[in-house]
């Protein structure tokens, strides 16, 4: 690429300035366009919709303002599943991001096992959502899955993971903890490998053991990845929709009924697109001002 | 399977009682023979001539209202339900249809039930919904109340309407409109494994007047269940189990009554389920089946073919299921008893139906398709796919295997215990929250509350429905 020299404030860019740009604008229209249209002109569709009343299947769409937010806000069943999609992050990201990081420090050192671990943690990412949880149903069922035959090998009697009120949650949580952890591992490598070896030798000449170089060099040097890590989980948490569907469909006793499922139920299972609309869009407020507040406590200079 | 071919003898073969239970397991392997790929070797109607695709006339002719009908080159969109028997009997139907009428061409986009009204919601809000829709019966009334669906009243004549059974068109109608056309029906039977129950000593009825209650039921299924074995696997839910529930009401009580309310489901207006579908009656009913999960007679986590498999004694099943029974399992030896009832012998039946979009640019080919997929020799054609009940008595009346047991105790229980689902505008609705409240019985919760939850959740949605459609 020639460099170019330097331009007068209001001159022409040079015809071969002119000709990089229109090629690279051209390489970027279409997925821009795409993001528009798919992105955030969804985003504005939902707001629009968010203000009526309305029925996919009908068509009937009556304004209603902000009624539909007024209604959220007193809806005891979206406000219990907002309650259940932050246990399932807390419980979600509190195991799977200081396994990942575990993980990833495995996974970091040149040992003989290191490539089995790295397919393995991350084999289950690239696999399809459908596909793993209908197997951990059947993994979970108490009749005929693995886990209850072993079990019963030890003696213990099985456990009716997906049935059981209390079991439910964290059962469904472990399962999307083990799907995941591949992607926050991955994310934790990255950033461990960014980490110059020099401040380690520093840290060993000023007579740091191990657990203190981790303290004190790795842990803040990896505050960004941490951060992109957190964020990536939060919205993944909040987001969660495959298993629910697949596994629980929201049950036992609303125990598993996260956000996004609800909001599915209401739009195509009760037809009230309107209503489920709104509550999209605040369940996107959510995530954004969580967002805000990840990048706000994890700043780094 | 594109073609379907003359047959040339008897397939089903009159069984008469006492049969051994090797031959009535013949007769049920050849009954769902194509299904599975077996060989079909003959008629499966005895006294009918069966369908030879040498004729040269249709099976409906294009007249009257649906004169014009084909005159033009048309492609139909059809909606269809995945799997075995649609898979290949729709194909082989499709194939058949098209030979009859050469210039009407039907596409077939198929997919599981549980995502077909996702599907027409989709299709519906972008203005380009199928032009003929497979889809449950009592759906029907939901999407006939959002003007999704043709009228179908002008294409049909009345006499041609007068061969089905009344619970078809009972189903498919709302608002004195019919919307939809039926091919089959079903009655549930309780199946069970004869050696569990030799085993301990149970012989159960064969004839529906001296049927199982419930709690009879429930003494017998505790006595067959081991700690490796449940005594029952009830296996789709909502939909046989709110029958079961139905039978604690009575409706020959009066109207105002806990027991009337409790058989009706909702009221007679289709405006209130609140004191029906939580009356006490149904309540007490649902908590003998929480006993059946809490005493692990029944599982609450399904179980893939529980009872061929010896997981379970016994199956709520229907004939639907019973093809894939027969052919997965040849070797296990089973047999059949009424549906237990609490108070009122009362199951429900119904099957899915053919219906025609409203919005459809091709509204006679699409009525005809509908129509002819319906019709007498295309039932004949269908059974050899899907040996199911037939919706029309005169076909129905022609299979030789519903004059013996076990067929017969479904072609019985239909007529005389049968009726369709509870007539409600949002059945998609009703039938979700109803699913959930099971759930949550079965994983423990106080049953009453759950009953009282589920009606006033339907009531809700209800009384929105009906505020928006005055």
């Amino acid at each position: 690429m020639p460099i170019e020299p330097q331009r007068r404030r209001g001159a022409l860019p040079s015809p071969s300035t002119r000709r990089a740009l229109l090629t690279a604008g051209t390489f970027l229209a279409v997925p821009l366009a795409g993001l528009l249209i798919f992105r955030v002109g969804t985003v504005g569709q939902a707001l629009v919709n968010s203000l009526y009343q309305y029925n996919l299947l009908s068509g009937t769409r009556v304004f209603v303002g902000v009624g539909n937010y007024v209604r959220a806000a007193q809806d005891a069943g979206f406000l219990l599943s907002l309650l259940v999609t932050c246990q399932y992050a807390v419980m979600k990201i509190g195991v799977q991001l200081p396994l990942a990081l575990g993980i990833a420090l495995l996974m970091q050192k040149s040992w003989r096992w290191a490539g089995v671990v790295r397919t393995a943690v991350y084999l289950p990412v690239v696999t399809p959502f459908v596909v793993v949880a209908t197997l951990w149903a059947l993994m979970y069922n108490p009749t005929i899955g693995i886990i209850a035959a072993l079990l019963r090998t030890a003696r213990v009697p099985p456990l009716n993971f997906l049935v059981d009120p209390r079991l439910a949650l964290p059962s469904l949580t472990a399962v999307t903890i083990w799907k995941d952890l591949g992607f926050s591992a991955l994310i934790f490598l990255a950033g461990l490998q960014g980490i110059p070896q020099g401040y380690y030798e520093a840290a060993q000449v000023d007579g740091a053991g191990p657990w203190r170089q981790f303290w004190n060099v790795t842990l803040p040097l990896l505050k960004r990845f941490t951060l992109f890590a957190l964020v990536i989980a939060t919205i993944n948490a909040f987001q969660v929709y495959t298993p629910v569907y697949v596994m629980t469909q929201g049950g036992p006793l609303d125990r598993t009924k996260v956000a996004t499922y609800y909001m599915y139920e209401r739009a195509f299972l009760f037809y009230q697109m309107g209503y489920a609309s709104a509550l999209a869009i605040i369940v996107l407020l959510m995530i954004l001002g969580l967002s805000a507040l990840y990048f706000r406590l994890l700043r780094t200079e | 399977m594109s073609t379907p071919t003359e047959p040339t003898g008897p397939c089903v073969t009159p069984r008469p009682r006492g049969v051994s239970r090797a031959s009535r397991r013949r007769f049920l392997q050849h009954s769902i023979g194509a299904v599975v790929g077996l060989h079909v070797s003959g008629s499966l109607f005895s006294g009918l001539t069966p369908p030879t695709v040498r004729a040269a006339a249709t099976w409906v002719d294009p007249t009257g209202p649906l004169a014009g009908a084909g005159d033009a080159a048309v492609t139909l969109r059809f909606l269809d339900e995945a799997g075995s028997p649609w898979d290949e009997g729709h194909e082989a139907m499709i194939a058949e249809f098209q030979r009859q009428y050469p210039s009407i061409k039907v596409q077939r986009n198929a997919m599981p039930i549980t995502e077909l009204y996702r599907q027409v919601q989709t299709q519906v809000a972008a203005s380009d919904p199928p032009d003929v829709l497979y889809i449950d019966g009592p759906a029907v009334a939901s999407f006939a109340a959002e003007n999704v669906l043709l009228p179908l009243n002008p294409y049909v004549p009345a006499d041609d309407l007068r061969d089905f059974y009344p619970s078809s068109l009972q189903e498919a109608t709302w608002g004195g409109k019919l919307y939809g056309l039926a091919s089959e029906q079903s009655a549930p039977l309780l199946y069970y494994r004869l050696d569990a129950f030799d085993a301990a000593g149970i012989k159960p009825p064969e004839s529906l007047a001296t049927a199982w209650t419930w709690p009879q039921a429930f003494e017998a299924l505790k006595k067959v269940t081991k700690p490796d074995r449940y005594g029952l696997d009830l296996i789709t839910g909502q939909y046989l189990l709110a029958g079961c529930l139905r039978s604690a009401g009575d409706p020959r009580a009066p109207k105002t009554s806990s027991a009337y309310k409790a058989w009706a489901g909702i009221s007679p207006d289709g405006r209130t389920v609140v004191g029906y579908q939580d009356a006490p009656e149904v309540v007490q009913a649902m908590q003998l089946f929480q006993d059946m999960w809490k005493q692990n007679i029944m599982p609450s986590s399904p179980i893939p073919d529980a009872m061929p498999t010896g997981r379970a004694a016994a199956w709520l099943g229907a004939e639907w299921a019973e093809g894939k029974l027969v052919a997965k399992y040849p070797n296990v030896k089973w047999s059949v008893t009424p549906t237990p009832y609490f108070r009122t012998p009362f199951v429900h039946n119904g099957s899915l139906t053919y219906t025609v979009s409203a919005r459809t640019r091709h509204a006679k080919e699409a009525v005809l398709f509908a129509r002819w997929i319906t019709s007498g020799p295309a039932e004949q054609f269908w059974f050899q796919y899907n040996p199911q009940l037939p919706a029309r008595r005169t076909a129905a009346n022609k299979v030789d295997a519903y004059k013996h047991f076990p067929k017969s105790l479904d072609l019985q229980e239909f007529e005389r215990w049968g009726a369709p689902r509870i007539r409600i505008p949002i059945y998609t609705q009703y039938s979700t929250l109803l699913s959930e409240a099971i759930t949550n019985v079965s994983a423990g919760a106080d049953v009453k509350t759950q009953m009282t939850t589920f009606a006033a959740k339907v009531q809700a949605l209800l009384d929105d429905f009906w505020t928006t459609h005055k």
